[in-house]
């Protein structure tokens, strides 16, 4: 068996969703990504992705990333980022894309906010 | 195997080198170099070589923050060669890696012809950049094809 299939959960919260995103990202499944995204993008006003189960990002995941957050801006929406793994953030980083797409320690943190509320603050 | 693999091939650490080691006092670890020759320029046939530089790159000993980059670089490489020498029509590369005297080498080889970046380079221009961030890259790409080198200090 040579396929390295991921797995993509999608949770709606009210108006926000959580792209759930497990496995490896590459040349060979980064269309199902940007799939699952494009279909959510326009539609919530939050979109949180979340990569913490991501073992791979390769460039081609990046580019549906980037897509997927283009279409979110472009239809007043927001995508944010859960990464929490060097698997995953120096791919970001390297690529200047965390200073584009707020990324996040948790879906928790992504959910409440890319406003970075005052800590002080209550979180509901 | 779906790909032509002889990681055995080469030379293993023998004994006779054993007294050498030991007059040094310096920690020596040798691996075999990987050798993967003709692997289809195929985005499911790419898994398994990533799979494979992977398991040789941790297998040598290597740091595992030096080990992600190799992986991501190489990977970087042989998705540019399917991508953008072959145009994912048919074609092959090749996989070479080596560890020794402290710095290990990966280096990719394919026989297509890349296009020109275009104007908005998109995929290509971060997969080049993602190999150029992570390791110390050379490229010589010729009407024959393209030879990606990378290097790191283990």
């Amino acid at each position: 068996m040579t396929s390295a299939p991921i797995t993509i959960d999608v949770v709606p919260v009210e108006d926000c969703v959580v792209v759930a995103v497990a496995g490896e990202v590459d040349l060979l499944t980064a269309d199902q990504l940007r799939d699952a995204l494009m279909g959510v993008v326009e539609r919530y006003a939050v979109v949180v992705v979340d990569l913490a189960e991501v073992q791979f990002l390769s460039s081609t995941g990046l580019a549906a990333l980037t897509l997927a957050h283009r279409v979110a801006v472009a239809s007043g929406n927001q995508l944010r980022l859960v990464a929490t793994d060097r698997v995953t953030l120096r791919p970001l980083e390297i690529t200047g894309m965390t200073t584009q797409i707020a990324v996040f320690d948790s879906t928790d943190d992504a959910m409440a906010g890319g406003d970075r509320p005052d800590p002080s603050s209550p979180r509901d | 195997m779906p790909i032509n693999q002889d990681e055995a091939d080469g030379e293993r650490p023998v004994d006779r080198d054993l007294d050498d080691r030991q007059a040094d006092r310096a920690p020596t670890t040798r691996v075999t170099p990987l050798r993967y020759a003709g692997i289809p320029a195929d985005a499911r046939r790419l898994v398994d070589a990533r799979r494979g530089l992977e398991r040789w790159a941790v297998a040598a000993g290597i740091a595992p923050s030096v080990v992600d980059d190799i992986v991501l670089a190489g990977y970087e490489a042989m998705a540019n060669a399917a991508e953008h020498a072959y145009r994912l029509r048919p074609g092959t590369l090749d996989l070479l890696a080596t560890s020794e005297d402290g710095e290990v080498v990966v280096v990719v080889r394919d026989r297509g012809d890349w296009r020109p970046p275009p104007a908005d380079p998109g995929d290509r221009g971060r997969g080049l950049l993602m190999i150029r961030s992570t390791s110390e890259a050379d490229i010589d790409s010729g009407p024959d094809g393209t030879t990606v080198r990378m290097r790191w200090r283990r």
